[in-house]
């Protein structure tokens, strides 16, 4: 199991999660969708942050979260528009400064990524588009040898290009030992064509859980 | 804590220019704000604010820039969500901070000694004035790099 959530409910001021419990295996793709605001997002900053206040355990690659969320961002790569880098650094500039902290983080990987997706790392974070974005985070992500992958909302309003091109890369990921991809979108066909798993989420709750009953996930 | 200090060597590399120009205010302040402290402690009651006002300036104009990025981008905003704790990044932040306190409280101690002997005023306030305004200094360090840090959530 690289990730479960065992009954855990918010207990901070912010939006609430209640009682969700559900857990993914290596080798698939989950996704968890619902309507704005039903805390799609908020699932990942339980997550992400450090202190989040919640009853319940969050277990990932078999560890507390809480008591090991340091450590545990070492396997967990986060991609999504809210998460912050050094936006007036080139990407390289960022890799240098930040890849310190990772345990194994491969700079030869993340530029052959970069490459690979046709972004220079000489380019400031803020002149990159969304999409430019998102993918330079992608190659972070893969750069530091996720296991975890949690994306959010990254393929909203991209083109069919960006879109065909990510699930490659996300088919390459998950052929590595021990990985699986979490995220969260609203596109109903996405669902239904790329997904493994499908969670439901309404106001803070998790209504459904299930293997998705589609075509089997391939390119 | 090696790799924070690898992540703050790396900073000041790449962002050069604002740490040479941040030294360079640290200094300026250091040397006004030292000056002062020549002044013995019997003559220097309107001295106190204004010695530990620079000096506190010039102290945290430089420990801020281990704080913020270009543009005012706080680094722990960015660093919250890297594998490193808290606690291991504020270690370093005191470390640097006692550092430069330790060499400043040498300096206006010994400042307050000689102005107080060259005025043949000296008594035992002139070896607790400099330590009260270096204690001020360092408690107030504290407060400025926990106050930053508090974005690190």
């Amino acid at each position: 199991m690289i990730l479960e959530f065992k009954n855990v409910s918010g207990i901070s001021k912010e939006f609430k999660l209640k009682n969700i419990s559900f857990s993914i295996e290596p080798g698939f793709i989950t996704g968890i969708t619902g309507k704005n605001g039903a805390g799609k997002t908020t699932l990942f900053h339980y997550i992400m942050e450090p202190e989040k206040n919640y009853t319940g355990d969050i277990i990932v690659g078999g560890k507390k979260l809480h008591e090991h969320h340091a450590e545990l961002m070492n396997i967990i790569g986060y991609v999504s528009e809210d998460n912050r880098f050094f936006m007036e650094k080139t990407g390289k500039e960022n890799v240098d400064l930040l890849s310190v902290f990772y345990l194994d983080f491969d700079t030869e990987l993340f530029h052959d990524v970069m490459k690979r997706m046709k972004l220079s790392s000489m380019k400031e974070l803020k002149n990159m588009s969304r999409g430019e974005y998102l993918k330079f985070q992608l190659a972070f992500a893969m750069a530091h040898k996720s296991k975890l992958y949690l994306l959010d909302e990254i393929t909203g309003g991209m083109d069919p290009i960006f879109r065909k091109e990510l699930y490659q890369m996300l088919q390459e990921i998950l052929m590595e030992e021990d990985t699986a991809i979490v995220m969260t979108t609203h596109i109903k066909e996405e669902i239904e064509m790329r997904m493994d798993y499908v969670g439901v989420m309404e106001e803070g709750t998790l209504v459904s859980f299930q293997e998705v009953g589609g075509e089997p996930w391939t390119e | 804590m090696d790799r924070v200090k690898k992540f703050d060597r790396m900073l000041e590399k790449i962002e050069d220019y604002k740490f040479v120009m941040s030294k360079f205010v640290m200094y300026l302040c250091l040397v006004l704000g030292c000056s002062c402290m020549l002044m013995p402690f019997n003559r220097a009651e309107p001295f106190f604010v204004i010695s530990y006002s620079i000096i506190f300036t010039g102290i945290n104009c430089y420990l801020n820039s281990y704080a913020s990025a270009e543009k005012g981008t706080s680094i722990y905003m960015v660093l919250r969500w890297m594998p490193v704790d808290k606690k291991e990044i504020y270690k370093v932040r005191r470390e640097y901070l006692d550092r430069l306190v330790l060499k400043v409280a040498i300096v206006i101690f010994l400042l307050q000694q000689v102005g107080a002997l060259l005025d043949h005023s000296w008594n035992v306030w002139n070896i607790v004035y400099p330590l009260a305004i270096a204690g001020l200094i360092w408690l107030s360090g504290v407060l400025n790099i926990k106050m930053v840090m508090r974005v690190f959530k």
